[in-house]
């Protein structure tokens, strides 16, 4: 397992897609602070809010994005052949990269804390209020697992489809639907909106419904993941055949 | 040209873009119509118009994805020898590409808003007016975007390769989707068919642009590409 995890580390170093992730973290601070840029009295809590919807609803197709590129290069590249070479069992090759995903979720989440903090002393040439900066720790702690949930739902598709372009078709379908029933009660229970939904509750700002606990949430989104990974694991099995 | 048209259309046959074409088409009507039955304080027309972007995203993603395809099948399908072969130029062939995408958005997006004007009448009667707003709205979305067709065709025929092209347009394109929200958003090109339909249903959040300034912007964006296209297909010859 742990040379499976070098080789797939390996891999992953000549990944041409580590921008997706360098992008996905920067730009929600930017895009926030160009929508502020020319309004009175903007305030941090607002400002913090703005980039993290951002930040959740494009981490839906950066994830989708990169974990079913991560998936889809073995059929786009012509080595799946090698892959299975592997003298390991097949559902391992699916475990590897889910560890794998679950590093490139926190490097992208802490990515995006540091841009947010450092575009925000740009545009309010004062540091972030201790108080808020541990809200948004906690928010993007949330989130972050609930994002690394979704994961092998995205390689599932990936699996099936064996096709990139798969992911980004997901991505920006639940990017529609998130925005388009961002102000109805269903969208809290729709699995890939619940980050999105979520941050914004827990930061305190209760723009969008939440009317359960968190916990509930939790459930929703285990239940995907472990779903997701059954299917995988059939579907790495199919492979084998 | 008409035969090299049916060429590329016969090429795209039994591909995975059929059934995406049908989910572009599909996707917009069924979001609209559900939040529509979810939101019942608003009137169908004031759901479509607070979602025109989302009614016209998904298509759009679906063409760039179309583009790029077509565009670049041929260097990942080695068929670049039998397109030589051919008696045409390059620049016709692309010439030829560029046409089959503009026809697939126009069909997209005019069946699109046609559709939304259907599902209009049957929920709430027939109106001349709605139908004058639809029909001009997919005009324009139609138009606006077609505009962009050629900086699709540049990108692919830069990279050679499908996946990545469309990855980075659709990512580019995404991540600065948030943007349209935002009255500078036509700071933005690529973002300027949305905003222009959202202008034609009487959108009062981008009033810094005018249809004239956005029109003008596009068509510079569309020379700009389409020479930077002529140029890397006369390379190739």
């Amino acid at each position: 397992m742990g040379r499976l995890l070098q080789a797939e580390l390996k891999k992953l170093r000549s990944l041409n897609i580590w921008w997706l992730v360098i992008t996905g973290g920067i730009l929600p601070g930017i895009i926030t602070y160009l929508t502020f840029y020319n309004q009175e009295n903007p305030e941090w809590l607002g400002f913090t809010n703005m980039s993290l919807l951002s930040f959740n609803v494009q981490s839906l197709l950066t994830f989708a994005t990169f974990a079913t590129y991560m998936w889809a290069r073995e059929y786009e590249e012509n080595i799946m052949e090698q892959v299975l070479c592997y003298p390991y069992p097949r559902f391992y090759l699916v475990l590897v990269k889910v560890i794998v995903l679950f590093f490139v979720v926190a490097f992208t989440t802490a990515f995006f804390f540091c841009t947010t903090h450092l575009v925000g002393k740009a545009m309010f040439g004062t540091m972030m209020p201790g108080e808020l900066m541990w809200k948004l720790m906690k928010t993007l702690i949330n989130t972050g697992i609930m994002h690394f949930l979704l994961i092998p739902m995205y390689l599932c598709i990936a699996m099936v489809t064996k096709i990139s372009i798969s992911g980004l078709i997901f991505g920006i379908t639940n990017m529609c639907i998130c925005m388009a029933l961002s102000h109805t009660s269903i969208v809290q229970y729709i699995p890939q909106c619940i980050p999105y939904v979520i941050g914004d509750s827990q930061l305190g700002m209760n723009s969008l419904k939440v009317d359960n606990g968190l916990w509930v949430y939790y459930i929703i989104l285990v239940g995907i993941f472990i779903v997701s990974m059954i299917l995988t694991k059939l579907l790495a099995d199919k492979l084998k055949k | 040209m008409k035969k090299m048209i049916g060429l590329e259309i016969k090429k795209i046959r039994h591909t995975f873009l059929q059934p995406l074409i049908l989910l572009s088409l599909i996707g917009p009507l069924l979001m609209i119509t559900v939040i529509n039955a979810i939101d019942s304080d608003k009137t169908f027309l004031e759901v479509v118009v607070s979602n025109s972007v989302f009614v016209q995203m998904i298509p759009f993603a679906v063409t760039v994805i179309f583009g790029c395809f077509i565009v670049a099948r041929e260097y990942k399908e080695n068929m670049m020898v039998y397109l030589k072969i051919m008696p045409h130029s390059q620049v016709k062939i692309m010439f030829s590409k560029i046409i089959v995408i503009v026809l697939e958005l126009w069909l997209t997006q005019i069946i699109t808003f046609i559709m939304l004007f259907l599902i209009n009448t049957v929920i709430e009667g027939y109106d001349i007016d709605i139908l004058l707003k639809y029909i001009g709205a997919g005009l324009i979305s139609a138009t606006t975007f077609s505009c962009l067709v050629p900086l699709i065709v540049f990108i692919s025929l830069l990279r050679r390769n499908f996946s990545g092209s469309a990855l980075i347009l659709l990512i580019i394109f995404m991540m600065t989707f948030p943007f349209i929200f935002s009255e500078n958003g036509y700071i933005f090109p690529h973002l300027l068919p949305m905003i222009l339909v959202a202008k034609s249903f009487g959108s009062s959040v981008y009033n810094k642009i005018s249809f004239l300034g956005g029109t003008l912007i596009l068509i510079g964006i569309a020379t700009i590409f389409y020479c930077l296209s002529i140029r890397i297909a006369k390379k190739k010859e």
